[in-house]
């Protein structure tokens, strides 16, 4: 299949042959857990201090040389470029999302998107929220994963509605985001589920809650969840959730007030897992954090009250 | 060698997915590709395709051209004994000369020891028996040139050049002239007419005359609810085509504002009317 530039597809199907520049300083960063070591064993990997870096060996043999590394205990992570790390554990090398970029993913998956056609090549990445301080979150992280400012603007809907929407137009970013799949069509999402670790996990529902995400109140009741017309994203959603050690409830059907209108799914988490939610996922979303100051006060006061 | 008397288009299919198989909905078209790799990732696929011969497999009447377009990693795992073996049992109408790489940025060695690898393909394939098509593909111009001058005097007359990733790269506008060029100064030489298929492009080249095309990304786009209009595709949304009937074969007035809908009852069905239209629309914006 091989023609054209090896490079340039190399870049284009998997962000590769880029050396590491941006966030990360070349000085080496080590984990307070593990501390610097000589040599770590990993399973079939090795790593040792070089110095000027870490070395990488799979079976005795060097597979590469990283100039940063983070030693934990059970896995050592290497920063790759445009928010990529690899993950060396007992159980093998894979390809994380650092937390900005997987927080992005989830931005993107609840209200954003990727598009490019043959008559509108722009490639381009897009996020748009009635709320400021969201457009503004993702700009930031926008920023901090690729290096790019993207054009934040301010739109009205024919309905009177006003929303802000920021777009950039890069055909690598486009590239790089279609390659996870977090988009693989009009009306769905995936999770990048292989590509998060557990930081990568809070940080893409993070995301993802902040566009999609619901709190409600019945009488005394909160209720907090997620809802997508796209059921198999959800399913991965509730997986997520599920390695997290959360315990969501089971996906329903909203009913629909005209018959026209898509499918939309949702499922909640139960009451007693709020707090948690609160403290390790929480939201962007200005209204949702007002209730959920709510929750907190009535949780700290039902405590006081025991 | 006889000549496969390629169409304007011919199209791609996937042959792990059946909606893609456009003749089942009454599309008939004289030609298809059916590519090598994806029957190869497939085992039991391939078992039922080498016994029942690609035609039956497929219930496909037209010509069907092998395209032995493929990852690198396949490339390097299959022998000539392979090939004859995969020929014989899956029985196409025609099918190109094994694929190589050839990348334009990588040390010249291995480019020209994959053309030489090529040229060596091209001979041996002569005794399968079957119309072979010749790929033309280089690292650079002179390979390029190396190679069509190599299977024009083994007697090929039909080429498939993969164009893809030069199209994407905005490089192909560097070659093809060339291309022609040389085939035509060969074709010359050896006083017999030659024909040229690019693969992997759907889009009307017309400064270039005589060229034929193929690729998926009518498929392709029909997955993405990409909607083609005069051969370029918009989102199914877009105002500009929204609201506005296709008289084509397959739509016969549908909207795609229509295909939207359906798209919300049965996306299968919507993806498979849509891949269709798409294809009916790629056909005739290539003036076929």
């Amino acid at each position: 299949m091989g023609g054209g530039s090896a490079i340039k597809q190399s870049e284009r199907r998997s962000h590769q042959g880029e050396s590491v520049q941006g966030e990360y300083s070349s000085k080496e960063i080590d984990c307070q857990r593990g501390g610097p070591k000589a040599k770590k064993i990993l399973g079939k990997y090795e790593i040792h201090k070089t110095g000027d870096g870490y070395e990488l060996l799979k079976g005795g043999e060097p597979i590469g040389w990283f100039s940063v590394a983070v030693i934990e205990d059970d896995r050592v992570v290497y920063p790759l470029s445009h928010g990529i790390s690899l993950e060396v554990s007992e159980r093998g090398s894979r390809e994380i999302l650092i937390s900005e970029k997987a927080e992005l993913c989830g931005l993107i998956a609840s209200d954003g998107g990727i598009y490019s056609t043959k008559a509108h090549p722009h490639h381009e990445i897009h996020f748009s929220s009635k709320d400021r301080e969201l457009v503004e979150r993702y700009n930031e992280l926008f920023k901090k994963v690729y290096g790019i400012d993207p054009h934040h603007h301010y739109k009205k809907k024919s309905t009177g509605e006003s929303y802000f929407e920021s777009r950039a137009y890069y055909k690598g970013v486009y590239f790089d985001l279609l390659d996870l799949n977090i988009k693989p069509g009009a009306f769905k999402f995936r999770v990048p589920l292989m590509h998060l670790d557990r930081d990568g996990l809070r940080a893409y529902l993070r995301g993802f809650f902040s566009g999609d995400g619901y709190i409600t109140k019945d009488g005394e009741l909160f209720r907090i969840g997620l809802q997508s017309t796209c059921k198999e994203g959800l399913e991965e959603l509730q997986k997520a959730f599920e390695l997290l050690k959360f315990h969501p409830h089971e996906i329903h059907l909203w009913e629909k007030e005209k018959p026209k209108w898509r499918d939309q799914y949702h499922f909640s988490i139960p009451t007693y897992e709020h707090m948690r939610f609160i403290k390790e996922i929480s939201t962007y979303r200005p209204d949702h954090l007002k209730k959920l100051g709510e929750i907190e006060r009535r949780y700290k006061s039902r405590e006081n009250k025991g | 060698m006889a000549k496969v008397k390629f169409p304007g288009f011919i199209p791609e299919i996937d042959t792990t997915d059946q909606r893609s198989w456009f003749w089942r909905g009454g599309i008939q078209l004289p030609m298809i590709f059916v590519p090598l790799w994806q029957l190869l990732l497939k085992e039991d696929m391939l078992s039922k395709a080498s016994s029942m011969g690609l035609h039956d497999y497929l219930g496909f009447d037209g010509k069907i051209l092998l395209s032995t377009v493929m990852p690198d990693e396949l490339i390097d795992k299959l022998r000539m004994e392979d090939y004859t073996k995969l020929i014989h049992d899956l029985r196409p109408d025609a099918t190109m000369v094994p694929d190589n790489y050839t990348y334009t940025d990588v040390p010249l060695h291995q480019s020209w020891s994959q053309t030489i690898r090529l040229a060596s393909f091209a001979n041996d394939f002569l005794e399968l028996g079957i119309p072979a098509i010749g790929l033309v593909k280089g690292g650079n111009l002179r390979q390029i040139e190396w190679i069509i001058r190599r299977e024009m005097e083994m007697g090929y007359i039909s080429f498939v050049m993969p164009a893809r990733e030069l199209y994407s790269e905005g490089s192909l506008d560097e070659y093809l002239p060339y291309v022609l060029m040389t085939l035509k100064r060969n074709a010359r030489f050896h006083e017999r007419e030659f024909e040229l298929l690019l693969y992997g492009i759907g889009q009307n080249l017309s400064r270039y005359k005589g060229i034929c095309y193929s690729n998926l990304s009518w498929f392709i786009e029909a997955k993405r609810a990409d909607y083609y209009k005069n051969g370029l595709s918009y989102d199914m949304r877009d105002p500009e085509i929204r609201f506005e009937e296709c008289f084509c074969e397959t739509c016969k007035g549908l909207m795609p504002q229509e295909m939207l809908d359906l798209w919300i009852d049965d996306e299968e069905a919507c993806i498979s009317a849509l891949a269709a239209h798409n294809l009916m629309d790629l056909k005739s914006s290539l003036g076929i």
